[in-house]
């Protein structure tokens, strides 16, 4: 018998196969006998633990823990939530070596050296509990309510903000989330449709998306990203306005790299073609909106022409953008945004916005400004609490200011004393030094107070400056949030859920939730009747109950609890009621108009550049949530340093290179403590760099961050607050380039 | 750890006296198979230290097991070391400086990171509870050995807790795994804590330990 070669045994098989189907057979043979392997790093034996709400952004994905050995071996979306699903992000995934890294908060910690430059004495709860009470105490006793400021930020700082706020008595309480971020948003929405908005626009069902400055994909909100692929997928266009070529200016029909600040002059330009080409929903405006005329005025002030060159977009542009919502309207997604403190014009763009959405009628409905209903859940609040004293607050000066009082009027008054004197600030999971713009006044303000209490998961810039430093547990180790939304349908009943955050691992080290901490601190401060719940547990559950719900029945539905909404989000009809003074869309508003400002929506140029120097742009990357993952080990490598972006032109005039490393100068003098990689490209306007926001933190005690990249709040130093909210325009800085210890200008 | 357990621990300085001298012999020789026999000695060694590593708490200073520390090293000839020590106890703020120490090295230092975190992952994974930590927890479960759930099980303390248990029931086997596991990551620790300790009291104890913990034929 001649010898058979592979290369023919290989081709009677293939002529076998040819007439049996062989492949179906040995597939289930072969899953049948798929060996019992196991490779290293598997998630053999572990148990998955429903209820995790993750707070590596500020989203709240629901979670699934994997644990093994007491070991938290791996984070996925619960595959029950109806709002990320299965999926969470590289941050989510992360969220393990937030609770493993070495260089967390673990015990509580006295400062005996100075603040801003500490040297830790490990302390008993006991004694950190007790030193607080007594401190606290003594300012109140001595400056009264108002002596006292908080910082919160985060689900652990609710409870005790509502402390300090409704028990304690000081309105000097200032959020980052508001006064830094999205407060200016909500506010002008407010002051327009008489509710607050979130970003939830139907972004799955329009025909046209209109994003102003968005970090859409680059801030990855899961399912706030699958809503808005969902909808390009349908073959929605979009238009993306942004001086820079962002993530989503990368997927644009439209990209307009507008001058930056001039955002508004573009967006009534946009509504006066409107107006004067009657191309908006008459019946939706006559029937819902107040305040016509005047607001027509407004728009013709700003005429494509004169816009075009304010800025530096082609006239024909803007017209096309309006023709094309107007053929698409009201199915349009215009984004209110959610970073919104830029260059302290901020409420009179938003409210161009808001406006923009009532004149294509594209509010509930399909692909509109459609927030989805959120079940009803109850509160907890401080028994016996006193009315606020209208007296000591600072913040009536921008009346249309979110909840709270303006940081930028809490820190002078620290500085200053006046109105009053500041003497005590509790500063919970914010870290004011990188939130705040001008580093020098707010590290001023530290060092003038009486007594710093700071509490964290973390170190992090501001935590240097603590008297007393209190651990927090992470997310994934206590209770806190009840996470709730809802899910929009086209062709039937809406969906609604419930999600409480619930431990997926025990607490870590020696560290204690925010109920323990602030009870006792109450406690030692003489309010021990006040105090509403006595644990984690207790409070969840108070506010589960109005809902029928408690942990107990939570955790038998895996985490989740999930009905048919009774309502629908989408609205019947033309006729529409708004809890606006008026009943209606305020177009324009005789609220504002009575208190000084602009009652329709008025563009004021931003601060001028000065010759020589650029805009100091900044914002998000996927990897990263602010400072707070600065030191995640599997994140920071993703993106160890935040590479600054420089026009391609420019940077061949300025003799700058893709890769060289620069340090950079601000309108002020400033200079960046640290340095940073050039990334040359042609996606960013000439008069402006970019910076990704959260690099280049202080702290020496993290390992891992500290000194990494380059921190762009330390050459915000511009104070520039929006006239009507109080909150602060953080992008109103200007820079120059420092290379090799010389200062380049840019040549404009 | 649990003060209700240091308490225990606190009879047991009684017997500390007894085996002390048994005890440096065996320290000078470096061999442990020599003192087979004298595996409960070897025990309440490993509980010593284990207490001696956790953060210095009130009467500390003025505890049996400082006293012993002073007179093992006498005995060890480590005089620099035991004058340096019983110097240090008899100064008016010893303890709130040997916290300070403490706090700087091993949790968090103002100025720097924590120089030597006792946490053996941190020197294999440059993380806490990881691979190596699970392994670790394996082998304290099939060992009875249970710590609270909060602590993290490969921190010096309890590595060094669990010899103590092992020990005890003699199982020569398993400490000898825990040894060698030891033995992987405890030089690098030795080192930071000698090139960033401000006085002689953590880098004597590491001294020890590392001696302790050595291979025997060494």
């Amino acid at each position: 018998m001649a010898e058979i070669t592979r290369r023919h045994f290989l081709q009677a098989a293939a002529l076998a196969a040819a007439s049996i189907p062989l492949s179906r057979a040995i597939k289930v043979y072969a899953e049948e006998k798929k060996p019992d392997f196991v490779p290293k790093g598997s998630f053999e034996d572990t148990q998955s633990i429903a209820g995790g709400v993750c707070e590596m952004c500020f989203w709240r994905c629901q979670l699934v823990g994997k644990v093994r050995n007491g070991r938290l071996v791996k984070l996925e979306g619960n595959p029950k939530s109806i709002d990320n699903g299965k999926a969470i992000c590289a941050r989510g995934n992360a969220g393990i070596m937030l609770a493993y890294d070495a260089n967390r908060l673990k015990y509580p910690m006295k400062n005996i050296g100075e603040r801003g430059n500490p040297k830790w004495q490990r302390i008993s709860w006991e004694e950190a509990l007790d030193e607080c009470g007594k401190r606290l105490k003594a300012v109140l006793d001595k400056y009264g309510p108002q002596g006292i400021s908080m910082f919160p930020h985060g689900a652990s700082a609710k409870y005790p903000m509502d402390f300090f706020e409704t028990v304690v008595g000081t309105p000097n309480i200032s959020e980052a989330s508001f006064f830094q971020c999205r407060g200016v948003r909500d506010q002008a929405y407010l002051t327009t449709y008489g509710h607050t908005c979130d970003e939830n626009v139907d972004m799955a069902n329009a025909k046209v998306i209109f994003l102003t400055g968005s970090h859409l994909g680059e801030n990855i909100h899961v399912s706030h990203t699958m809503s808005y692929l969902k909808g390009l997928e349908n073959g929605a266009k979009l238009i993306v306005i942004d001086p820079r070529f962002s993530a989503a200016a990368s997927k644009a029909d439209i990209w307009i790299p507008i001058r930056p600040g001039t955002d508004t002059a573009l967006l009534l330009a946009i509504m006066n073609h409107l107006i004067t080409k009657g191309l908006y929903d008459k019946a939706f405006v006559q029937a819902n909106c107040t305040g016509f005329e005047e607001f027509k005025k407004a728009c013709s002030l700003w005429p494509a022409k004169k816009a075009a060159k304010e800025c530096d977009v082609p006239e024909a542009q803007i017209i096309k953008i309006a023709e094309l919502l107007a053929q698409n309207a009201p199915n349009v997604a215009i984004h209110p945004g959610r970073f919104s403190s830029w260059y302290g014009n901020d409420f009179q763009r938003i409210r161009a916005l808001a406006c923009l959405t009532a004149l294509l009628g594209a509010y509930k409905v399909p692909g509109g400004f459609t927030n989805p209903i959120s079940p009803k859940t109850g509160s907890v609040k401080w028994k016996d609490a006193a009315e606020p004293d209208e007296k000591i607050n600072m913040a009536e000066k921008w009346p249309f200011h979110p909840p709270g009082t303006p940081t930028d009027a809490i820190r002078n008054a620290g500085i200053t004393g006046k109105p009053y004197p500041i003497k005590a600030t509790v500063i919970w999971g914010q870290n004011i030094v990188q939130t705040i713009p001008n580093q020098a006044m707010t590290i001023e303000f530290l060092k003038k107070q009486d007594f710093v209490l700071c509490v964290d998961v973390m170190p992090t810039d501001v935590t240097m400056y603590a008297d007393i430093l209190l651990p927090e547990p992470t997310y994934l180790e206590r209770y806190d949030v009840i996470k709730k939304g809802g899910k929009l349908s086209t062709n039937g009943p809406d969906k609604q859920y419930i999600a409480a955050r619930m431990p997926i691992i025990t607490p870590l080290h020696d560290v204690k939730d925010s109920i323990f901490i602030t009870n006792e601190i109450a406690k030692r401060m003489g309010f021990e009747r006040h105090i509403p719940v006595q644990n984690q547990e207790e409070y969840v559950n108070k506010i589960l109950e109005p809902a029928g719900l408690s942990l107990e029945k939570l955790r038998a539905e895996n985490g989740i609890h999930i009905e048919e909404s009774t309502k629908k989000a989408y609205r019947n009809g033309n006729e529409l009621e708004f809890e606006t003074p008026s009943g209606k869309i305020e177009l324009f508003s005789k609220e504002l108009a009575e208190k000084g400002f602009a009652g329709a929506p008025a563009y004021t140029p931003p601060p001028k550049r000065p010759a020589g120097y650029a805009h100091l742009l900044f914002g998000r990357v996927p990897v990263h949530s602010f400072t707070r993952t600065q030191n995640n080990l599997w994140l920071h490598n993703e993106m160890p340093e935040n590479a600054l972006w420089i026009n391609d032109k420019m940077a061949a005039k300025m003799g700058i290179k893709d890769g060289d490393r620069v340090k950079l100068v601000n309108q002020d003098g400033l200079t960046s403590a640290t340095d940073t990689v050039v990334l040359v490209t042609p996606g960013i306007k000439t008069d402006a760099v970019f910076l990704p926001h959260g690099y280049g933190m202080r702290n020496p005690m993290l390992e891992i961050a500290k000194d990494k990249g380059m921190d762009d709040q330390s050459l915000c130093s511009a104070n520039c607050v929006d006239p009507q909210t109080g909150t602060h325009g953080i992008r109103a800085n200007f820079v120059r380039l420092v290379k090799d210890g010389k200062t380049i200008s840019f040549p404009i | 750890m649990g003060i209700i357990y240091w308490n225990v621990k606190a009879i047991h300085a009684i017997i500390f006296l007894w085996s002390y001298l048994t005890f440096a012999q065996f320290l000078k020789s470096g061999t442990m198979q020599q003192h087979n026999a004298n595996t409960f000695g070897a025990s309440i060694i490993y509980n010593w230290l284990s207490y001696l590593v956790d953060y210095p708490n009130k009467n500390f200073l003025y505890s049996n097991e400082v006293h012993f520390l002073i007179s093992l090293l006498e005995s060890l000839r480590l005089t620099q070391n035991a004058h340096g020590i019983q110097a240090f106890a008899s100064t008016p703020d010893a303890l709130l400086r040997l916290q300070l120490e403490y706090t700087r090295l091993f949790i968090q230092d103002g100025k720097r990171p924590a120089a030597a975190p006792p946490y053996a992952s941190f020197y294999l994974e440059h993380r806490l509870w990881g691979e190596s930590t699970e392994e670790i927890m394996r082998l304290y479960k099939t060992h009875g050995f249970n710590l609270p759930p909060n602590e993290i099980p490969d921190a010096l303390c309890w590595e060094l807790a669990f010899l103590a248990h092992v020990a005890e029931q003699g199982d020569m086997q398993t400490e000898g795994l825990m040894l060698q596991h030891m033995r992987t990551w405890f030089p690098i620790f030795q080192e930071y804590v000698e090139t960033h300790a401000e006085h002689i009291f953590y880098p004597t104890l590491v001294k020890l330990i590392q001696i302790l913990i050595q291979k025997e034929d060494s």
